[in-house]
């Protein structure tokens, strides 16, 4: 098992706490949590396409990384007014 | 010596992320929690993204961790902007701060 497969596995672990602040806390707090899971399933991919040397996977990382960085936003801007 | 470097890097970003997710979880309000979001965009990505680069150069994956960890430190003050005035807007439906407001905080 390499470094590489041990870090997306600390990674994925490190998020179980961003799942309790979904169950539990107040609309914002979930957005946030939300935004940080987003991160941190990109730098989970990152670290995967290293372990199986497969640079498909980091793609797939930036793609997540712009998708969110476009959507959160508006997210935020229907929390502001709508939700 | 290289294998020394990108495991410091590797376990740097991944306890950097990993205390910020534990940050986020026991802050208190989302004001707080904020602050550990934004760290989460900043030095974990870097570390990791430059693990890789230095292990791969810049090949395909190098430089796609660069990019991927470029757009998450300039987004990530996008959404920390945008989810704080979010949270202010439906707090007090608006942006001002009214006197005294600050000190009833601490």
């Amino acid at each position: 098992m390499s470094a590489w497969f041990i870090a997306s596995l600390a990674l994925l672990i490190g998020m179980v706490p961003l799942l309790i602040v979904l169950e539990r806390t107040d609309t914002v707090s979930r957005l946030i949590a939300l935004e940080t899971l987003t991160v941190m399933t990109a730098l989970v991919l990152l670290t995967l396409a290293e372990a199986f040397g497969r640079s498909f996977y980091a793609m797939l990382a930036l793609i997540l990384a712009l998708t969110s960085v476009v959507g959160s936003p508006v997210y935020a801007r229907f929390l502001e007014r709508y939700l | 010596m290289k294998n020394i470097v990108v495991d410091v890097l590797l376990a740097l970003g991944v306890t950097v992320q990993v205390l910020a997710c534990i940050g986020v979880l026991v802050m208190r309000d989302a004001y707080q929690r904020l602050h550990y979001a934004a760290a989460a965009t900043t030095l974990g990505p870097v570390a990791i993204a430059a693990a890789i680069v230095v292990r791969e150069a810049l090949a395909e994956t190098g430089l796609e961790a660069i990019l991927t960890a470029a757009v998450l430190l300039a987004g990530g003050a996008v959404l920390t902007h945008a989810t704080g005035r979010a949270a202010r807007i439906r707090e007090d439906d608006g942006l001002v701060i009214r006197p005294g407001e600050i000190e009833a905080r601490r």
